[in-house]
């Protein structure tokens, strides 16, 4: 456990070093991942699942998920977009009209 | 002379199962059910019901989880075999 907690303030204090503003991290749990991860000359079945939410621009990510590839205790490294809560919401499935099943279309 | 109106007894449109329900790729249980229990493939939108944009981010958030770790490929996770089926298919 240790370990862990040495892992994630060397990645937050990597991400701060490069103008990153850390708005919050979570635990997922440790839990048995869902298939065996070969991983820097390691066969892993188990892993920590943390997420941080993050303000960062975009120039960061490439340089950290190099930094990350080369930690050793981190499995699988991964940036991805906050969802954006959508405008409109869904108005349903509308049956599609019989001229639109006649034209050609890409599908 | 009659006045030209919209139908008024035209039925609310059908809603998919997923109409109000945000997709997230951390939810493993919401995903598997939308995936075969044997194979591991995601089900098609004929057989899932669900409307365009709702089947499009499911299958985004399945393959999201797939890369990050969080949902096994070849199968469902075992803890989820016994969900509601949402799915109109028979085995």
């Amino acid at each position: 456990k240790p370990e862990t907690a040495a892992a994630l303030k060397r990645t937050v204090e990597a991400l701060m070093e490069r103008g990153a503003i850390v708005r919050n991290l979570e635990n997922l749990g440790e839990k048995s991942l869902p298939y065996k991860i070969s991983k820097h000359k390691e066969r892993h079945k188990r892993g920590g699942y943390f997420l941080i939410d993050l303000e960062a621009p975009p120039s960061i990510v490439s340089p950290m998920m190099d930094h990350l590839g080369r930690d050793i205790d981190v499995i699988r490294r991964a940036f991805v977009k906050h969802p954006v809560a959508k405008a409109e919401g869904c108005s349903g499935i509308i049956p599609a009209s019989p001229e639109e099943k006649l034209t050609a279309r890409k599908n | 002379q009659p006045m030209q109106m919209e139908n008024p007894y035209k039925d609310p449109p059908k809603r998919c199962v997923l109409c109000g329900i945000n997709v997230d790729y951390k939810n493993v249980q919401l995903l598997s059910q939308f995936v075969s229990p044997y194979t591991g493939s995601i089900y098609g939108r004929h057989i899932t019901g669900l409307c365009n944009k709702k089947q499009k981010e499911i299958t985004k958030a399945i393959k999201r989880a797939h890369v990050f770790g969080f949902m096994p490929v070849m199968f469902k996770n075992p803890q989820f075999l016994t969900d509601p089926k949402l799915c109109n298919i028979k085995y």
